[in-house]
């Protein structure tokens, strides 16, 4: 990574060449639940900023990452919309509960009762679905760990967490084969 | 008008880092927080993420470098993740969970986290007890630093954190007191390495300076060092400027779990 040849063009690199990198450019974009969205070429706003100011309308807590309520997929991996600068979203894919959601869980979440204001929930399910995908391509059932440990950053204050983990691990069940082989736990036999 | 600049080189970043009001972004989880809330416009945001190799840890090659001393050292990238697989090793054998959430630690990073000026430097202490160095490059050329040694304002216009190097431990441990288990910072913490070039390093305060404790090797290596090592917490911490009693009491008991934990039959502590 840090060659000797870098150390060399710190010492002589030149203005023009950091200007130029990044003048001259097409508008930089982003593509959201499939759609091509522009993002500001300068300024401070974060994606959940700019998502808001193209109406995908995320529920916005904290603002600094801590409550997970605004968390989208950012190259396939979840992260709360708030915490991203903008211009880090350049040229990546972007997932809403819109298009990230599973439908296995998001009916599992209502037949457990894992919902009543519904605030938290879009960052819930998008982060529980992309785990629930995940055991799934390893040919596995999310663990009740497993599923505590991903809802660390998602605060809830009505419902509480069991009956999110519940519908997390049935749901995982319906995704991964009906559960066949599944103790209580989540945990393959 | 902010504008962002995205470094496709080390000497892009320095260069741009020159101007007074510039912000390096690499996970940015704690600067867009703080440009949100403050409504702060830097005249410009550097961003790492196109440096080729800014996100790798390796070994140090004993012929690389005027840091490499054997190829158990590694050197973590700025652009490297926390949750990074390779660095569990580090971390007593799993990720270090006690750090902020799941998706910021899939996000921030472990250079960004030792040269913020934005909130506390959570995984020093543990950097730090596997004697890292943070690398640090500007307009003449690259230099280290102790990472216990950042200032708290950060670094200087012009600097930019290139990587940490660190010492691979036999086994690490790491105790710290907390209002949570995770998501709740640090009040107080220990951490304590065994292996070539580690040894072990404490923090006495929310958000306060880490602190390499000296003469801590023998204590560590010596299954009955614990109280020898509790002292030697103890003597660190009380050569700071302020001193809290309850801090060094609280202190000698994470040291002594610290040592039983490195000294702990059980194989998890192995890296």
């Amino acid at each position: 990574m840090l060659t000797r040849d870098e150390i060399r063009r710190a010492e002589t690199y030149s203005i023009s060449a950091g200007i130029e990198s990044s003048a001259g450019a097409a508008p930089p974009a982003c593509t959201t639940d499939g759609r091509s969205i522009t993002l500001p070429l300068n300024g401070t706003e974060s994606v959940w900023d700019v998502l808001d100011a193209h109406s995908i309308t995320l529920p916005l807590g904290c603002a600094s990452g801590h409550c997970g309520s605004c968390t989208v997929l950012l190259g396939d991996v979840p992260v709360p919309a708030c915490i991203v600068p903008h211009a880090e979203a350049r040229g990546r894919d972007i997932a809403t509960i819109a298009t990230a959601s599973e439908d296995a869980l998001v009916t599992a979440m209502m037949e457990h009762g894992a919902v009543q204001c519904g605030f938290c929930s879009p960052g819930i399910v998008v982060t529980l679905s992309w785990l629930i995908r995940g055991a799934a391509a390893e040919g596995r059932v999310v663990t009740v760990d497993e599923v505590r440990d991903a809802l660390t950053g998602h605060l809830c204050r009505c419902t509480g967490y069991a009956a999110v983990v519940s519908a997390a691990v049935a749901a995982s069940k319906g995704f991964s084969g009906n559960g066949q082989g599944i103790d209580e736990a989540g945990t393959t036999a | 008008m902010t504008t962002h600049l995205f470094a496709s080189t080390w000497g892009e970043a320095v260069y741009a880092a020159r101007t007074a009001d510039s912000v390096i972004i690499g996970g940015g989880t704690s600067v867009q927080p703080w440009l949100t809330s403050t409504g702060t416009e830097p005249s410009v945001l550097i961003h790492l993420r196109d440096i080729p190799g800014a996100g790798t840890i390796e070994p140090i090659e004993a012929s690389e470098g005027p840091l490499a001393e054997s190829v158990t050292r590694v050197r973590i990238g700025a652009m490297a993740r926390i949750s990074d697989a390779a660095l569990v090793p580090w971390f007593g054998g799993v990720q270090p969970s006690w750090f902020a959430t799941p998706a910021v630690r899939r996000r921030a990073t472990v250079v960004g986290n030792v040269v913020s000026r934005f909130g506390p430097r959570e995984l020093v202490p543990v950097l730090a007890a596997c004697r890292g160095r943070l690398l640090v490059m500007d307009e003449d050329g690259l230099r280290t630093m102790d990472v216990t040694t950042v200032p708290p304002a950060g670094l200087a216009d012009g600097e930019v954190a290139c990587a940490v190097e660190l010492h691979k431990p036999g086994r690490i441990a790491f105790e710290r007191v907390s209002v949570r288990p995770s998501m709740s910072r640090s009040e107080i913490a220990v951490a304590g390495a065994i292996g070539r070039g580690c040894g072990a390093a404490l923090s006495g305060g929310i958000g306060g300076r880490s602190m390499f404790v000296e003469d801590a090797e023998s204590s560590l290596v010596d299954p009955s060092g614990a109280e020898r090592f509790a002292a030697a917490c103890r003597r660190t911490y009380c050569s700071g400027t302020e001193v809290d009693s309850d801090v060094v009491r609280l202190l000698s008991g994470l040291a002594e779990r610290v040592h039983r934990a490195l000294h702990a039959s059980k194989g998890d502590r192995e890296c």
